[in-house]
């Protein structure tokens, strides 16, 4: 059952009950590199955003490219490629598939 | 009269099917409850007339993007007797969201399924009565862009209407339900309804990134296929240019000189040289702005520019700016107010800020006109287009450092997350109802500012009667002297001060008035103003014209999206004084250099 906790900071996170395996945020994949969505740890605004985006928990997220210099992320989700910032990237939590 | 509101996400072919019912008939209208503009057009479906509102694009109605009140401020305030979801059906597993938010509003509702054509493509099936059924809305698939059960949806639209009882902005104004609920339905339903491969790729979209967004290409390959849309413009544009040219000064010497040969000579010389010539004069640009805005319209509907925003976010950044902001400037080429109204996708204000004081720095296609005109009389060919290129340089230049000056005011944590579609061509239809666009704003523009403008200014430089016409005993002249102590040291003339001054309220009056100032037009106007201005001060006034400020529309944008006569004030402030420090530098340096 899929809930959605509201911590102290006003920050939204979903809790999937799951048990954790190796956990990662996105930023840390490298391009071609996938994963599940585990948690999105945004402010609200952000979280409703990604979420119409098909950001989902337990949604699988591969980083197709990275930019030069630091630059933005090309992930794409499902049927959707978008661009986002490190900054972003680090908010969601990636479980890593059991190899 | 009935009406109809549009509604989706971005980037799901909302405005083609807008397009496609209205035709080319829509027009900007003032709503309630709504500060901005949205467009609107009044279209026969079965026998009666029925208003069509397209909101903009959204993602969600919890959003707090400027976008999504709009929307919002809109459902409430406006009654309304259908909404038409817009879907596309590729992205169908996120976009359901939507549609559940506002069946849970109660409207009465259809939802329409749109870019069927990819659908199909990337193998994406669709049980539309299945889906129907659940969601208790009519379903309907088509492509707006190809046109392929379109009418089908344009006859269950009227269908529908028919029975339609008119939604009442009250009942709007109620809570919405939890999101998790609309999960929950949303797994339901596309569980049900929607088959998708699991890995949905379009292999074109692929390949084309491969190379588009290469890490060491990727930017390099943008600038030069910016590079040659700007060679194609020139090279399909400046026959057409002088076509246009030859046939107005063919129209008036065989049919309006002789016309108005018996009028008395004020009223003639008004008609012929101050309206004829300076609307002319601005006319002969139409099919180069046309083409402008052909080729940037097809860049955008192509899927290109976010690409641009992906390789540009990381400069971006360093000036307090990000990859939209960048898409923003590049939109600001063609013209600054729709630029500046695009910034409302920014939520924080300092971003949005930031992004509108750069945008009136790019050199839009209306100053675009005035360099063309200088640098062609003024330049030997060969070296026209260089010069051109540098004013670019100077727009990025000019706005590049109005971000770095300003970030520290207005420092934003604005998330950047933006969607990259997959590339697409737009069609023929497409683009010719994006040319007729634009020749009807030009007559719009036309008609409301250009005519006005040179009238001004050939009264201004013909009366009092008896002196000579653009002498300095004129109004004009009066104007010019007044104005000597601040412009001469930048090296503009009297008579390109008076160009200066209605370029104020649009930059196309700038040519027109510079026709009307000097009495001539067409090749006798530039050979006249190559035997009066030497390089310097031409590449000075172009510096100032480029930076100064750009029209009224523009600084009217600036306060209605600012909503701050403060931040108006610092943004011209900045602009004039940006535009004379470098225009000073400029010719007091080269005149030191011996030019």
């Amino acid at each position: 059952m899929k809930r959605i906790l509201c911590d102290n900071k006003n920050r939204y996170h979903l809790d999937t009950g799951k048990n954790p395996y190796t956990m990662l945020n996105l930023a840390s994949l490298q391009p071609g590199e996938s994963g599940i969505i585990h948690a999105i740890h945004s402010e609200q605004a952000l979280y409703y955003r990604l979420a119409a985006m098909g950001f989902r928990i337990g949604k699988r997220i591969e980083v197709v490219r990275s930019a030069r210099f630091a630059g933005p992320l090309h992930v794409r989700v499902g049927s959707t490629d978008i661009v986002l910032r490190r900054n972003e990237a680090h908010q969601i939590e990636i479980a890593s598939e059991p190899a | 009269m009935k009406r109809i509101a549009l509604l989706g996400m971005p980037n799901t072919g909302k405005s083609t099917f807008f397009n496609r019912i209205t035709g080319a008939s829509a027009r900007v209208g003032n709503w309630p409850g709504v500060t901005i503009d949205l467009m609107g057009a009044k279209v026969l479906i079965g026998n009666e007339m029925v208003e069509i509102v397209d909101l903009p694009g959204i993602y969600d109605l919890h959003g707090f993007s400027d976008d999504e009140q709009v929307v919002r401020h809109f459902l409430e305030n406006n009654a309304f007797d259908l909404a038409l979801i817009i879907l596309n059906s590729c992205q169908l597993d996120r976009q359901l969201s939507l549609a559940l938010q506002l069946k849970q509003l109660q409207l009465p509702c259809v939802l329409l399924l749109n870019m069927a054509d990819e659908a199909k493509r990337f193998g994406v099936s669709v049980d539309a009565p299945k889906m129907a059924q659940q969601l208790g809305m009519p379903v309907l698939m088509m492509s707006a862009k190809y046109g392929e059960g379109y009418k089908s949806a344009f006859d269950e639209i009227g269908r529908l209407l028919r029975h339609a009882r008119p939604m009442q902005p009250e009942r709007m104004r109620e809570a919405l339900a939890s999101d998790v609920e609309i999960e929950h339905t949303m797994e339901q339903v596309l569980k049900d309804t929607v088959q998708i491969p699991p890995q949905l790729s379009d292999s074109l979209t692929t390949k084309l990134d491969r190379v588009m967004l290469h890490p060491w290409f990727g930017l390099p390959i943008f600038f030069g296929v910016m590079y040659l849309l700007f060679q194609a413009i020139f090279l399909l544009g400046t026959p057409l240019q002088s076509g246009v040219n030859w046939t107005l000064l063919a129209f008036k010497d065989a049919a309006l000189i002789p016309l108005l040969a018996p009028a008395p000579a004020w009223l003639s010389g008004l008609l012929i040289d101050g309206i004829y010539n300076g609307v002319g004069t601005v006319a002969a640009f139409v099919p180069i702005i046309i083409l402008f805005f052909l080729f940037m319209a097809i860049v955008e509907d192509t899927g290109y520019l976010s690409r641009a925003a992906f390789l540009m976010d990381a400069l971006m950044a360093r000036m307090g700016l990000d990859g939209r902001s960048f898409v923003m400037i590049l939109m600001g080429f063609g013209c600054n107010v729709p630029a500046l109204m695009g910034t409302r996708v920014m939520r924080s204000r300092a971003l949005r800020l930031l992004t509108m004081l750069v945008i009136p720095l790019s050199l839009c296609s209306a100053r675009l006109q005035v360099f063309i005109f200088i640098t062609a009389a003024l330049f030997s060919p060969k070296a026209a287009p260089l010069v051109l290129f540098s004013l670019y340089l100077v727009s990025f230049g000019s706005a590049f450092l109005t971000a770095i000056l300003f970030k520290r005011r207005l420092v934003s944590r604005e998330p950047f997350v933006l969607e990259l579609p997959p590339y697409r061509f737009p069609t023929l239809r497409q683009m010719v109802l994006r040319g007729w666009h634009e020749v009807r704003h030009f007559l719009h523009r036309a008609t409301k500012f250009i005519i006005a403008g040179v009238v001004l200014v050939w009264l201004l430089t013909h009366f009092p009667s008896g002196v000579a016409p653009g002498s300095s005993a004129t109004w004009a002249g009066h104007i010019g002297a007044l104005l000597a102590p601040v412009l001469d040291p930048v090296g503009i003339n009297q008579q390109l001060a008076i160009a200066l001054i209605f370029g104020f309220v649009a930059k196309e009056i700038v040519i027109g008035s510079l026709a009307v100032i000097y009495g001539m037009e067409g090749a006798a106007l530039t050979h006249h103003m190559a035997a009066s201005l030497d390089w310097v001060q031409a590449y000075s006034f172009m510096l100032f014209t480029l930076i100064y400020t750009p029209c009224l529309s523009t600084v009217a944008t600036l306060k209605n999206e600012s909503k701050s006569w403060r931040f108006v004030a610092t943004s011209l402030a900045w602009s004039v004084g940006l535009a004379w420090v470098s225009s000073f530098a400029f010719y007091q340096i080269a005149r030191a250099l011996g030019y």
